[in-house]
């Protein structure tokens, strides 16, 4: 082979690459040609399931496709995100989660799945804990119950939907920050605790508006404060922590993320997508009513958003001690 | 008056063209899917419900409690007629519903099976209607101290189940409490006897145990009588599947205790058809006069446990709309579907929603009837089953088992577990070893330690608490009189056939 026809073959590869790298930028333009698949990993009827099967509903009418909810629970949403984790990275499959994600490095020894390696995408819902106690409580504000803990530290307890559940981080959390000691009573999930909490036997109980907002009306549950930035507008009366002394904001949101590596057209047109979808007026109205934060964010704020969230979780992994299993 | 006033709304609701059809649709696949083995109501419904995200909230609830069910009626069935639960709350059924098919009297079980279903289904619907906010008030009193000695006295009920020694019913037991272990430690997180599989740490589902330890296991245990059939392919008329007078005299007792635990258990959040279904087979075993029929195809051992199931299955309804709360995966799915339709779900639904409510409450009607007329003009298709020569029908049925598994988590892992199952079940039975009693420690072990441990932290480790609950208090006196009952009349029989 002489110098030219290496030359010319040279020249050949750089032609076939560069018309590659040109159907590759020209698909990421058609995206998406297929149906999407947007992982949920856990089971059937949890919130993370039902909000997403909405949002779906609605990105998959801007984008034009189908997005089809694929239920893999597991390992504690290990299983599921490891799933999405080794798909390609061509934004097809996608991965529904909660901060359960950016619990991982601390919750698992061996997570085999970590934020790094998922690309992300928006937030579906953002959502406030409410803090309440049952109906028949002689707790009647956030600051009774601080203060009858610190005179009787081992009388109380809250209910957690597992020992490494974001519920039981949320309320660890709050004894950091309020200096109350309350035990925990572990339930299969927060829907499980409700009966002990209505009857008084579980003193306390913190989990998402929407889960809680069925026992207000009648006051079974009777919500002591709320742990977003601000009061929700669903419970106006209702004092944040911060209100009450308490340096605690903490919400929980159910967010979407791709597969690390993701180009960047079709992340901005999933983010597209999404900020379509919360701004159904339908889907605002009903996730405002459920007492959630319907606002768009961007996957840099989301981004900003995990940072942030990450570093209070590595704060309280060295506070409390938590072991990963 | 008031509830006159509401059946007629719920009347209007149930009989909407729309949702008759709607019922028949959600009861007929729930039959269909109850019969075959593995495919249960809850992978039927998860993949129904984006279907329902374009009908009516009542419609779309119509449809999947009739599914649900649908399902508890058509899995006595293939108890029956193959010896396979075609879901676990007709585990019980197998054993006396399948000695009686094998005896000829397949027909007989099935309507009376049918017949059981439909008594337990329409009194379970009569305490849902006038007890629904009073029962949902009650199971508020019931704490982790009263789950857990309604718990260990149905395990004290219940060691009497399965045909063989006491002993080896423990030992099944007991290792059925060691695979209910298997998973995540609910107090520390911690796993325990998962040998490293992350499949493992959300533990063993209950579909891929029940189907390995009875599909499977039956499946690999007929493979020695392939020529052999279990009935004599004869005429198989109407007559044939007309119970005696003997049998009727015999199941009215049975069906009514039945459905009474039934009723109780379904309205618990957590216990359930399954639970209800092994608990009043143990009672019909203790006050039976003729205890060495059972396991040979007495029919009350099939009556009680179905009524019990199909009991269960309709006041299991009652924490799930009364309080919100619900006792299941299914139930989970059913509010889901409710979640989805923008309708909180909670003690206030009724009040809020009355049309829904007893709309659906008077769609359970409709579908029970449905559901019996259904069965009982299947019958003769279903024993026409058994015709079906072994190698056709147990590859299909094994194929349905993996499929069932599979989707309960779109797991190849739960299926091998499965067949793993089935194989350490051929040779438990050629040691005589029933699965039996491995299926009731395995749903009941789990539920003794987690509330026994929510009632340790709630007391602050003070045993005491158990008996300071009087609920509690009751329950484990009870269970203390049946302990001492049964060694007192062993001590007795062995007295007198030392003295005979």
């Amino acid at each position: 082979m002489n110098r030219r026809t290496a030359l010319l073959g040279a020249a050949s590869a750089l032609a076939a690459i560069a018309a590659l790298a040109g159907a590759a930028a020209a698909q990421d333009d058609d995206f998406p040609q297929k149906p999407i698949t947007l992982i949920v990993p856990s089971a059937p009827g949890g919130s993370t399931d039902v909000t997403a099967r909405k949002t779906a509903e609605l990105m998959g009418e801007h984008l034009g496709v189908t997005i089809v909810v694929e239920n893999r629970p597991g390992g504690g949403t290990l299983i599921g995100s490891r799933h999405v984790a080794q798909s390609d990275p061509d934004g097809y499959t996608l991965l529904a989660q909660s901060s359960a994600v950016s619990m991982f490095p601390f919750t698992f020894r061996d997570p085999g799945v970590s934020l790094d390696d998922l690309r992300p995408i928006g937030v579906m819902l953002r959502q406030a804990n409410v803090f309440s106690v049952g109906q028949a409580s002689e707790f009647t504000s956030m600051a009774d119950l601080i203060a009858h803990s610190e005179a009787h530290p081992e009388d109380l307890t809250f209910g957690t939907g597992g020992p490494a559940s974001p519920i039981s981080y949320t309320v660890e959390m709050f004894k950091h920050a309020s200096g109350a000691n309350l035990s925990p009573v572990q339930y299969k999930g927060a829907g499980d605790t409700f009966p002990d909490v209505i009857a008084g036997r579980v003193t306390m109980v913190s989990s998402g508006y929407s889960g809680q907002s069925g026992f207000y009306e009648q006051g079974q549950l009777r919500p002591l404060a709320v742990s977003g930035p601000e009061r929700i507008a669903s419970l106006p009366d209702v004092p944040t922590l911060r209100e009450v002394g308490v340096p605690l904001d903490v919400s929980v949101w159910l967010g979407i993320f791709a597969v690390a590596g993701t180009p960047d057209p079709v992340v901005a047109k999933l983010s597209g997508a999404l900020q379509y979808a919360l701004e159904d007026e339908a889907r605002r109205a009903e996730i405002i009513e459920q007492g959630g934060d319907p606002a768009f964010l961007a996957p840099e704020e989301f981004e900003a958003l995990l940072a942030r969230e990450a570093e209070t979780f590595r704060e309280l992994a060295d506070v409390t001690g938590i072991e990963p299993q | 008056m008031d509830m006159l006033a509401n059946v007629a709304l719920g009347l209007e609701t149930a009989l909407m063209p729309v949702n008759l059809a709607y019922c028949l649709l959600g009861v007929f696949l729930g039959i269909v899917v109850g019969v075959i083995p593995g495919i249960g109501a809850l992978a039927t419904m998860s993949m129904l419900i984006p279907m329902t995200f374009v009908m009516e909230p009542a419609s779309a609830l119509i449809m999947l409690a009739g599914i649900y069910y649908g399902s508890c009626f058509g899995s006595s069935v293939s108890a029956i007629l193959i010896n396979i639960p075609g879901a676990p709350h007709s585990a019980v059924t197998c054993l006396d519903g399948n000695p009686m098919a094998r005896s000829g009297r397949a027909g007989v079980a099935l309507f009376m099976a049918s017949i059981a279903s439909f008594a337990g289904g329409s009194l379970g619907i009569v305490v849902l209607m006038a007890f629904a906010p009073a029962l949902g008030k009650f199971a508020l009193q019931i704490g982790p101290a009263e789950y857990f000695s309604l718990v260990l006295l149905g395990m004290v009920a219940s060691s009497a189940i399965g045909s063989g020694s006491m002993l080896k019913s423990l030992a099944m037991a007991a290792a059925g409490i060691w695979l209910g272990l298997i998973g995540t430690d609910p107090n520390t997180g911690s796993y325990r006897y998962t040998f490293g599989a992350l499949e493992l740490t959300g533990g063993v589902h209950l579909i891929a145990l029940a189907m390995g330890f009875f599909g499977v296991t039956e499946v690999i245990c007929s493979i020695g009588r392939l020529s052999l059939s279990h009935v004599t392919p004869g005429k198989v008329n109407f007559r044939s599947m007309l119970p005696t007078r003997e049998d009727l005299r015999r199941s009215a007792g049975p069906i009514l205790r039945g459905t009474g635990l039934g009723a109780f258990f379904g309205a618990l959040p957590g216990t359930g058809p399954t639970v209800a279904a092994y608990i009043s087979y143990a009672v019909e075993l203790r006050v039976t006069k003729t205890r060495a029929r059972f396991g040979k195809g007495a029919v009350e051992g099939v009556v009680a446990p179905e009524a019990a199931n199909n009991a269960a299955d309709q006041t299991s309804f009652i924490p799930t709309l009364s309080l919100g709360i619900p006792g299941s995966a299914t139930m989970v799915l059913l509010l889901a579907a409710l979640i989805i339709q923008g309708i909180t779900p909670g003690p206030t639904l009724v009040a809020n929603h009355p049309d829904i409510f007893w709309g659906l409450v008077m769609s359970f009607w409709v579908g029970n009837i449905l559901l019996v007329v259904m069965n009982i003009g299947l019958i003769g298709f279903w024993v026409r089953l058994l015709l079906i020569p072994y190698r056709y029908l147990y590859p299909a049925i094994l194929m349905f088992v993996c499929v069932g598994t599979y989707s309960i988590a779109a797991s190849p892992f739960d299926v091998w577990l499965m067949l793993l199952f089935g194989v350490a079940g051929a040779f438990m039975r050629l040691a005589g070893l029933s699965p039996t009693s491995l299926l009731l420690g395995f749903i009941l072990g789990p539920m003794l330690e987690e509330n026994f441990r929510r009632a340790m932290v709630i007391s602050r480790g003070d045993f005491a608490y158990f008996v300071e609950q009087p609920i509690s208090a009751a329950i484990l006196a009870a269970t203390a009189m049946i302990v001492l009952f049964g060694a007192w009349s062993s001590v007795r029989s062995a007295r007198a056939l030392r003295t005979a």
